[in-house]
């Protein structure tokens, strides 16, 4: 047997739809209600077959817009039943599917949309005993100055395999291809119109006359409660928005107050890092040196551990001399100190062990090409003019 | 982070903002740090943009995925659309609260909470991704990674799988160590980004040939990588340790070498001690006089030491030409009597200086 689905939207139903997600901030769900009605219809050819076909149409009668997004399931998608009931309360049986519409977004569902759908089919099933439960995806694109605004939407459901699939819509007059005549939508046997007419045992022959003066003034009674209740909805909705505005600001403040903390808490991590990697370089003398000299390491040290030795530091300064080698072989000369000697001045080696210890600090300090000062105690200059060449410098280990 | 992912995020309201920031900072990807786009969707005037696109890396695919935020509840969790509608199509309760916790118990002060989702939501999709190539137990994929992982090398950490309609792709982070090299080539960090990894990609069927993907600072380092083939009845159980080794071998070779080039230089240094005018880690200037003649000696040791000998370059101090010194490249560096060869050259090139000074003067007389 052949099976279809349609979803029917009379004008008015569509018309109310749309006037509510146009008129909301930025998205809103709702639920749709109606009615779901199977006929069969048995198509008989020449060909001898039995062509049944099973048609269901999903009639949405009316939209119940919910005041906000967000209220009735979490953020993976389960279903809050408690806050399902209290809000839909007495027409949990007439819930046919669910909208929800997004500004200038896509109508593809999303991930969470999918999971509501199916939870949703899930909790009114039990309600009304119908498998069918459509969703309905709904966007608006405006023009870049607003003239042109499009409206797309699409009815979808989850079928059996856990997959989304389209569910065709139709509306009276809105894009219908059919033309000439069209048979009337089949009404329920149990629907309200046979029921009034049952019960109200009109005979005469006015009988649609009396019924409609008698609609007439119940209307009218029910539109002026329905203005009344749409007043009220529109002051509590006015309170809601100045909340929830409030909720947003504290909402953002917090989290770019986070936010900067973070940040902030990085750069102190990373100038506490970098202190320390200083403090820990200083106080590790560099363990192997690619130069390898003996006397550079035996000098460092001393210089390290006692102050006073900075005089023979000074002393051997001054025995080196200044000009290049002439010839290669320098292999005679005692190795006193490394090359960098060469860098320094003749004047700076006159200091003796006379002059204060401070004194050749300084000077000595002022003649170095990097000044590195992370802790005042430690004499860094010999550490400084062994470091200050690059060979090997950052290397570990050999 | 390029422009246009910046200016794109000043786009973004900044309800939302921070979360995105954070994505840029500390998002934990699979298998490597490479690069996560930003593109727009819809399009809302400027500076309150709320939905946004995120271009992941996987495999060796990108994954699209959408995240949309609400501006009337910030509070909530985002909602996602992913480019793949099979995953998470079909997920329930438990499966979500064990997978993406940080989605069930969303924290919406905490600037965090979307970077860890993404993450959880990438563990994820490697997981149905490993679920997918399994359903068909027979495919030789599907034992290929199961082999792969049984050799306790490499981990479920260290492959990212991806399953098309007829193809099987696995991405595997092969285990180099690349501690030493920092010391080598340190460029500064604007070229190299990432964490140095390379990464092995396979395909199946067609497994006959595998790609390597170096990160660029391995690429400046390494160079050119040519595999080895794999074979129809090679099993990738050896293949990645017979690659990961090459590679580990080749950066050793690199570290040798660049220890013999320190050798040499200090070596050097130490025997001209007096006449070195100023070196770094691979070249050196030394100041030599014969004769009364003095002249610089450049030697210059390159990377490729000692396939590639060291480069010889004698500077005049007396002649310039053009604004600078005058220089000669020597043609070649001999090893054996290297004293003997610069003396000859020095000789030659003072000749040289002195020479063409000689032809300028007869000019002028003229």
């Amino acid at each position: 047997m052949a099976y279809t689905e349609k979803v029917s939207l009379n004008g008015t139903a569509l018309s109310f739809l749309l006037y509510e997600c146009m008129n909301s901030v930025n998205s809103q769900e709702g639920f749709l209600i109606g009615d779901v009605t199977s006929q069969i219809t048995n198509h008989i050819s020449d060909s001898q077959n039995d062509n049944a076909r099973l048609d269901t149409q999903i009639v949405i009668r009316t939209v119940l817009p919910l005041p906000s997004v967000s209220l009735f399931y979490l953020p993976t998608g389960t279903i809050k039943e408690d806050v399902l009931s209290e809000l839909l309360s007495n027409v949990a049986t007439e819930v046919v599917g669910w909208y929800k519409y997004r500004k200038n977004s896509s109508i593809k569902p999303t991930f969470r949309d999918k999971l509501i759908s199916k939870g949703l089919q899930k909790y009114f099933e039990k309600y009304h005993g119908r498998k069918t439960f459509v969703s309905c995806n709904l966007s608006i694109k405006t023009s870049s100055i607003s003239s042109t605004h499009t409206v797309i939407y699409r009815f979808g459901k989850i079928n059996c395999f856990d997959m989304y699939e389209h569910v065709e819509d139709v509306t009276a007059n809105l894009g219908e291809k059919l033309a000439g005549y069209k048979k009337p939508t089949k009404v329920s046997p149990h629907c309200i119109f046979h029921k009034i007419v049952k019960e109200s045992n009109v005979q005469s022959s006015n009988a649609i006359l009396v019924i409609q003066e008698a609609i007439d003034v119940r209307l009218i009674k029910e539109a002026k409660i329905a203005a009344k209740n749409e007043c009220t909805i529109r002051e509590l909705e006015a309170e809601i928005k100045q909340m929830s505005n409030i909720l947003a600001d504290k909402q953002v403040v917090d989290l770019e107050g986070a936010y900067n903390k973070i940040l902030n808490e990085k750069f102190v991590n990373r100038d506490v890092e970098m202190a320390q990697a200083c403090v820990e370089a200083l106080k590790t003398p560099a363990t192997v040196d690619i130069l390898s000299i003996p006397n550079v390491i035996l000098n460092r040290k001393s210089t390290i551990t006692s102050d006073s030795a900075n005089s023979e530091v000074q002393v051997e300064i001054k025995s080196r001399g200044i000009s290049p080698e002439l010839t290669p072989s320098s292999s005679t000369k005692p190795q006193t100190l490394n090359y960098a000697a060469v860098l320094k001045k003749s004047t700076d080696s006159a200091s003796t062990s006379a002059s204060a210890p401070k004194d050749n600090k300084t000077k000595n300090y002022d003649e170095d090409l990097i000044s590195f000062d992370v802790e005042e105690k430690h004499n860094q200059k010999p550490i400084v003019i062994s470091d200050n060449l690059s060979v090997g410098g950052s290397s570990p280990e050999y | 982070m390029s422009t246009d992912n910046y200016s794109f995020i000043s786009d973004i309201s900044p309800m939302f903002r921070p979360y995105i920031q954070n994505i840029f900072q500390d998002l934990k990807l699979g298998l490597c740090k490479t690069k996560v786009d930003l593109e727009r969707i819809g399009s809302t005037p400027i500076g309150s943009e709320t939905q946004f696109r995120l271009v992941l890396p996987y495999c060796s695919k990108k994954l699209k995925w959408d995240i949309i935020f609400d501006p009337s509840t910030p509070w909530f969790a985002p909602d996602f659309r992913f480019d793949d509608d099979t995953f998470l199509n079909n997920a329930d309760e438990e499966l979500l609260a064990i997978g993406v916790p940080s989605l069930t118990k969303w924290n919406s002060s905490d600037p965090k909470s979307l970077s860890e989702v993404i993450s959880e939501l990438i563990n994820m999709y490697k997981i149905y991704q490993v679920k997918k190539l399994n359903e068909d137990e027979s495919s030789r994929a599907s034992f290929e990674y199961s082999a792969l992982l049984g050799n306790a090398l490499t981990t479920e950490q260290d492959v990212e799988v991806w399953v098309g309609g007829h193809v099987v792709e696995f991405l595997i982070k092969l285990k180099i160590n690349t501690s030493r090299l920092p010391e080598l080539y340190n460029d500064g960090i604007d070229r190299n980004p990432g964490i140095d990894s390379a990464l092995l990609l396979v395909r199946y069927p067609n497994s006959t040939n595998a790609e390597l993907i170096l990160s660029p600072f391995l690429t400046k380092v390494l160079g050119n990588i040519s595999l080895p083939m794999m074979h129809q009845s090679g099993v990738l159980m050896d293949y990645v340790p017979m690659v990961t080794d090459i590679i580990n071998n080749k950066i050793q070779d690199l570290l040798n070498n660049d220890r013999l080039k320190r050798e040499l230089l200090a070596q050097l240094i130490v025997k001209y001690e007096g006449a070195i005018l100023e070196h770094d880690a691979s070249s050196a200037a030394l100041l030599f006089e014969m004769n009364d003649f003095h002249w610089i000696l450049q030697i210059d040791i390159g990377t490729n030491f000692p396939e590639k000998p060291p480069i010889l370059t004698l500077r005049s101090v007396y002649h310039c030409s053009k604004g600078k010194p005058k220089f000669k490249i020597l043609p070649s560096c001999p090893y054996n009597n290297f004293e003997g060869y610069i003396e000859q050259q020095a000789e030659i090139f003072k000749n040289e200086c002195k020479g063409v000074i000689q032809i300028h003067q007869t000019l002028n007389l003229e």
